[in-house]
């Protein structure tokens, strides 16, 4: 594809004002994702038909694709001026000029609010075998301490909140998020977390660090279950973002938690895992430079971290080691008349946990936790901001504690809306 | 490679300097320009009237569109003028009107994307979108009157002002300004500007406005009566139709929606799920409500080894444990809660007590740090019993209070169900555990003995115990009684005798009594007088008293446990109780608790309980309680039975009477005072009695018969089951042995099994309720009776001989000193004659022999005197034929006494069985 937008700029510099060559090369460069190529092809145009509210249109689109909002805008006002504005490229120009209003305003509040109902195969997250070992001995555990399906209404808020100091870059972030679970038969499992985070984000670039951020944050969090406080958290943490090539990024993130949970009548031993958590974790990012078929603007990411839990009690202190794998992307569905793309996630986890001492009540021997994780996940859009989510996930954990070995199957749908 | 540089015509085309693959420029090999040489650089790719250009050493030209341009060609608009310049490099400067723009180096690789390129804006405005060049630093660079700028992979708009240069960096990574004065800014953001005036220094980066890039595009933008030299303008349809609508505005959607991330799973970091699985194996119990702590109360004593009891008032339990002058020393648990490893309680004394437990575990060792209490730090052990689902049924803690190791004991619960009883009685057996303190401070495990009375002997070096039996009346209920009068009835006894002569050490100690119901109380109570003594050679003898209480929780259970059932017997801190024992010189006050744990369940229709009534003999050594001196009486036989026991399975009791005498009238001169005892009467049993099986009985003072000496009422009968003022016991040898390995026991000598024959112990510690020994005080210690079923002499056989073989025990008394003697027992009858020939030998380390003779009417008796072989010691000895299992002469009882006349006396019982060696 490259070669052959090559050869057509060799073509270009010999008849510019060939419409064909440019709308060709235009094209290309878009779907290379060289957005000036396709800026310059659609300039020229423009100055070949001056009053065309579409080109303006498709100007103002490769500008908003580079970020450069300000010029962005200024060729979506261009557009609307012009007489005879035809009615789709009016309603695309204000959606757009919407955007950039948020995008250029100092205070950017952005979030998303889902509700949907949730059904778990195992949501106590139990044996599914009654007949477990413990120390040499078998246990036949009564039917509340198997597996138990349920079905339980899910919602959460999820608001990011952002000041710009307008010195290129540096902002002030804020996000904090709330998520409410009700489960209808295992209510002890009825959860409600919230969980700010705060700090500043630094630009690398005008430090000359390359492109990326550091964003160091404090964090504040408070969970209750069954209407009791179950734990709290507080700490600090920061994460670095840093663009490696035009195609991989790399974000990284070193954090330090204190955890505190409170006993309660039904959990009287959560207060053994007080502790201290300290961990760190790079993701490396690919954006692939076309579209993979239908899935637009993929991005794979490889996830590798480690985790230390420091517990009160040392049979709850552990190391964890994980791994993830994620592909999301955008399914283009506009060929079968669908005209918002479908969004498309993958995730796929394992994680390692290896703890310090045994449990003595349980076995002799250190636990060791293997989990695997899989989740899907559809939103097909039915607005601009409302989507309709499914997300289908599998956990599935092995530990040398026959008590704790799980599998858990869910499947939630709902609406999502974004703000 | 070496770049290629085209020399002019005008019209060679550029893309020749495209070239193909095989053509590469190298910026850093750039050819000489010759003079005249002309590179073309570029080509006007759109011209909006009026613009010029003037190539270098040339004219100045109207521009085209299609027109190439070279270096150092110098691009100049007027105020309507437009146009735009694709460079080889892909990248393009669009001049806006009343510009002036030079080309001043370009070179370009395009394999490496390397090169160079530097451009001039004199004056006007310059839209510069960046291409291959501009990717890496240092590549282009734009000269203006004010600053030059580097720039990086931007598209960058520049303007010249009156007062200076604006610079705008519309998107990329870097535009470098670099002011005259050698100050520099950076612009890394995209929408933000830098103005560097006319000799000044470039200023801060800030924000551009709409209306600055407003202004700004209007230049750089087409006129309306202008198509920048394009015949064939494009036209909004086909702009609509076209693949760039699509990649474009035609990705709207993806374009504004942002990721709508998945709800979280709400995991809550897996704790709450793990707790929950945890906590249902721990089998944390439920049922468990009450408990009771008992500390040692104020006055509790500590010495060198450990602590030790106050001696004193026996009224006073103050410094046992739970001894309630003291009243925090004894606490009730409430609010009890478990987890998988700690066990938590309000103490209603107030505060709480924490303190370690083991989910599945037996055991838990308390330490400082795993518990905590207002007491103080804590240590001791606790232990766990479940049942076999695991459910805790009983637990208990022994501890020390840290700091000064004063004891505690704690224990708690799930409450034994009502439902549990069955339909039919059964006998049950259990272990009854040492006492903490006894153990850890005496070496002493035997039940309800206090060790510190025994001089730093180990009772549980040689020392037997029994289990805790009862035996259910017969409607299967517990406590009480049943409508036919049988009661649940309990026993248990323990015997220590090592030594001989005034060096010995002896404790026997029989705990008997009915379990009962009170108001008050979910489960029965036992309770009961403590029982029997001890004697430490020379020294003391003295007689165990107080009273044995199953302990409560505090929430009215004292049997706990559904498959086994547990309890703990104690003295009755709930009335001040305490143990005494009585005779040691100053006193001893004691508490003990011992934890009963179920070791098994009978049928007692598969036990052997005939109903039937036994005839015997008795002996013991009466000692002064109050008075020093010490007599023997035993038997009077020949004026009927001297000692009778009647046992009826059908209520689980017995009864006996023993009818014993001064036979030798030694108690004028050695019973304190000149005072002469003759005949006593000791009444046993009845409501005062258990009777499991024929090796399990033992009662205590009758309840329907006074004992009496001499008419005169020494320990009354009462229904009361506590009421027992002559402390009289009786237990059969069977129920606690001595050991076998007993240094009392002479080597060479082993004690008869005669199973036919039953023997036992017995103590007293008769009182003068009235008559002239009124307030008289004597106690009997480990006394000994033995019966049989005795034949009448007309059963005996006519002729032949029989041997018989065993062993006699008994008392001596040496004037100062007061011990147990076994001794070998033989005999050889010839029933013809009737008459034998009886040797004990190693009694007390001389042998005995005696000659009797047969009684010729009612019981198969016989009697003579016996002696000696050491010095004048001489006295009488009496016995009968007991029938066995296989003749009516199977065996022989007896008893005998001796005397020296002076401060020498014994007495005993003898039994044995027919042995080879007769005719018979």
């Amino acid at each position: 594809m490259r070669r052959k937008r090559q050869s057509i700029y060799r073509a270009l510099l010999k008849k510019p004002a060939d419409l064909d060559l440019n709308f060709a090369y235009a094209a290309l460069s878009a779907r290379l994702g060289d957005y000036e190529g396709a800026i310059t092809a659609l300039e020229r145009m423009l100055i070949f038909a001056p009053d065309l509210p579409r080109v303006k249109l498709e100007l103002g689109v490769m500008y908003f694709r580079l970020g450069s909002f300000v010029v962005a805008q200024s060729y979506f006002l261009d557009a609307l001026e012009a007489e005879d504005v035809p009615k789709t490229v009016a309603e695309r120009v204000k959606k757009y000029l919407a955007a950039i209003d948020k995008q250029l305003s100092r205070h950017k509040f952005t979030g998303t609010a889902f509700l949907g109902l949730r059904y778990q195969s195992n949501a106590n997250g139990a044996p599914s075998d009654a007949d477990i070992d413990i120390k040499g001995t078998t246990f036949r555990l009564d039917d509340s301490a198997t597996a138990q399906s349920d079905i339980g209404v899910t919602g959460f808020v999820r608001g990011q909140y952002s000041y710009d100091f307008f010195n290129q870059g540096d902002k002030i972030e804020i996000d904090g998020i709330l998520f409410m679970s009700g489960q209808k038969s295992e209510e002890q499992l009825n959860s409600r977390i919230i969980e700010l985070r705060g700090g500043l984000s630094f630009d690398l670039a005008k430090r000359d660090w390359g492109v990326g951020r550091v964003k160091p944050y404090l964090l504040l969090g408070h969970v209750s279950l069954d209407e009791n406080g179950y734990s709290r958290t507080f700490g600090l943490g920061g994460v670095v973002d840093k663009e490696l090539s035009a195609r991989w990024y790399l974000s990284g993130r070193g954090e330090i938690r204190n955890l505190h949970y409170n006993n309660t009548a039904a959990n009287p031993t959560l207060s053994s895992r007080n502790g201290n958590e300290y961990a760190l974790s790079a993701t490396f990012i690919y954006r692939p430079p076309l579209d993979w078929g239908r899935l637009k603007t993929p991005v794979l990411s490889l996830l590798g971290g480690a985790e230390r839990r420091q517990a009160d009690q040392d049979f709850q202190s552990r190391t964890i080691w994980r791994a993830n794998v994620a592909l999301n992307g955008r399914f283009d569905l506009r060929d079968r008349g669908i005209e918002r793309p479908w969004d498309l996630s993958f995730l796929g986890s394992f994680r390692n946990s290896s703890y310090d001492a045994p449990d003595t009540t349980l076995s002799t021997s250190d636990r060791e936790d293997r989990e695997w994780l899989f989740r899907a996940t559809l939103g097909v859009p039915v607005r601009d901001d409302l989507s309709v989510l499914f997300v289908y996930q599998l956990r599935d954990t092995r530990s040398n504690y026959d008590i704790y070995d799980y599998t858990d199957h869910s499947v939630t749908i709902g609406l999502a809306w974004q703000f | 490679m070496t770049m290629q540089a085209f020399r002019k015509p005008f019209d060679l085309s550029l893309p020749a300097l495209l070239g193909m693959a095989v053509l590469a420029v190298s910026a850093f090999s750039m050819p000489a320009l010759a003079a005249g040489d002309d590179i073309e650089v570029g080509v006007a790719a759109a011209v909006n009237q009026d613009a010029e250009s003037q190539p270098p050493r040339r004219p100045l030209r109207r521009l085209y569109l299609g027109d190439n341009l070279v270096f150092n060609e110098m691009v100049k608009t007027g105020p309507r003028g437009l146009t735009q310049i694709l460079l080889a490099d892909r990248s393009a400067l669009t001049v806006g009107s009343n510009s002036t723009l030079v080309i001043d180096k370009f070179v370009y690789d395009p394999a490496a994307d390397k090169g160079k390129m530097a451009l001039s804006l004199a004056k006007g405005v310059v839209r510069f979108v960046g291409g291959a060049l501009s990717k890496k630093r240092g590549q282009v660079t734009l000269k203006t009157p004010s600053a030059t700028i580097g720039i990086r992979g931007a598209v960058v708009l520049v303007q010249v002002l009156p007062d200076g240069v604006r610079f705008i960096m519309s998107f990329g990574r870097e535009v470098l300004v670099n002011g005259p004065d050698g100050t520099r800014q950076r612009i890394t953001a995209p929408g933000y500007a830098v103005f560097v005036p006319f000799g000044g220094s470039p200023q801060q980066p800030e924000p551009v406005t709409q209306d600055e890039i407003s202004m700004i595009q209007a230049r750089l933008a087409g006129r309306l009566d202008a198509s920048g030299g394009s015949d064939t303008p494009p036209s909004g349809d086909q702009v609509d139709g076209s693949d760039i609508a699509r990649r474009g505005s035609g990705d709207i959607a993806i374009d504004l929606s942002g990721d709508v991330p998945p709800p979280p799973d709400g995991s809550t970091d897996d704790a709450v799920t793990e707790d929950s699985q945890r906590n249902a194996v721990n089998a944390i119990p439920d049922g468990i409500s009450a408990g009771r702590l008992q500390l040692s109360g104020s006055g509790y004593l500590i010495d060198g080894s450990g602590p030790i009891l106050p001696s004193g008032a026996t009224t006073d339990s103050a410094g046992l444990l739970g001894g309630t002058t003291d009243t925090s020393a004894e606490q009730v648990l409430s609010n009890i809660s478990f987890t998988a490893t700690e066990l938590t309680a309000a103490l209603s004394g107030g505060g709480s007590i924490t303190l370690p437990y083991d989910a599945t575990g037996t055991s838990v060792t308390v330490t400082a740090t795993n518990s905590s209490s207002p007491f103080g730090d804590l240590s001791g052990q606790g232990v766990f019993f479940r049942d076999s689902a695991g459910n805790l049924e009983f637990a208990y803690y022994d501890l020390r209070e840290s700091s000064d190791a004063l004891p505690a004991f704690l224990f708690l619960g799930d409450p034994y169900p009502a439902a549990s009883q069955t339909a039919s009685p059964r006998i049950h057996s259990y272990s009854l555990l040492p006492d903490a303190v006894q153990s850890a401070d005496y070496g002493n495990t035997l039940p309800f003995v206090a060790g510190q009375a025994f001089s730093g002997a180990v009772l549980s070096s040689g020392g037997v115990s029994s289990s805790f039996y009862y035996i259910e009346q017969n409607d299967g209920t517990i406590g009480g009684s049943s409508s036919d009068g049988s009661v649940s009835a309990f026993l248990q006894s323990s015997l220590y005798l090592e030594g001989t002569g005034s060096t010995q050490k002896s404790s026997l100690a029989v705990v008997q009594g009915q379990l009962s119901r009170e108001a008050g109380f979910n489960t029965p109570i036992a309770e009961t007088n403590r029982r029997g003594g001890g004697r430490i050679g020379n020294t003391d003898t003295f007689a165990y008293d107080g009273v044995i209480r199953t302990l409560d929780d505090g929430g009215g259970n004292t049997v706990f446990g559904n498959e086994k059932t547990y309890f703990v017997l104690s003295n009755d801190t709930r009335n001040n109780g305490a143990f005494s024992d009585l005779g040691i010189p100053g006193g001893l006050t004691t508490g003990m608790r011992h934890v009963a744990v179920e070791g098994s369940v009978s049928d007692p229709a598969l036990a052997s309980r005939p109903a039937r009534t036994l005839s015997g003999f008795a002996a013991a050594m009466v000692e002064g309680f109050s008075f020093v001196g010490a007599y023997p009486v035993n038997s009077r036989f020949g004026d009927g039975s001297s000692v009778s026991m009647t046992f009826d399975p059908t209520k689980n009791r017995f009864s006996a009477r023993f009818q014993l005498a001064d036979n030798l009238s030694l108690s004028g001169s050695t019973g304190g005072g000149g005072t002469s005892i003759g005949n006593y009467d000791f009444y046993f049993g009845n409501g005062r009695s258990t009777y499991v099986d024929d090796e399990r009985y033992g009662a205590r003072g009758d309840t329907l018969n006074d004992s009496t000496a001499d008419g005169v009422v020494i320990s009354a009968a009462s229904s009361s089951a506590l009421s027992d003022s002559g402390r009289l016991y009786l237990v059969a040898a069977s129920v606690a042995p001595i050991n076998s390995s007993s240094t009392t026991i002479p080597s060479g000598v082993s004690l008869c099994t005669c199973s036919f024959i039953e023997w036992g112990w017995w103590g007293a510690m008769p009182t003068y309720q009235s008559g002239p020994n009124s307030g008289r005080q004597e106690i009997v210690h480990m006394g000994n009776w033995v019966a049989g079923d005795i034949p009448a002499v007309a059963d005996l056989p006519a002729t032949g001989t029989a041997s018989y073989s065993g062993h006699a025990v008994g008392t001596v008394s040496t004037g100062s000193a007061r011990y147990v003697a076994i001794g070998s027992f033989s005999m050889s009858y010839d029933f013809g004659q009737q008459s034998a020939t009886v040797s004990i030998n190693d009694f007390d380390g001389q042998n005995l022999t005696a000659s009797p003779t047969g009684a010729t009417s009612g019981p198969a008796s016989f009697s003579g005197a016996v002696t000696s072989n050491v010095g004048s010691r001489a006295g009488t000895l009496n016995g009968a034929f007991v029938r066995g299992p296989n003749s009516a002469v199977d065996g022989v009882i007896g008893d005998f006494n001796l005397s020296d006349g002076g401060s020498y006396s014994a007495t005993g019982v003898f039994l044995g069985e027919k042995s080879t060696g007769g005719s018979l």
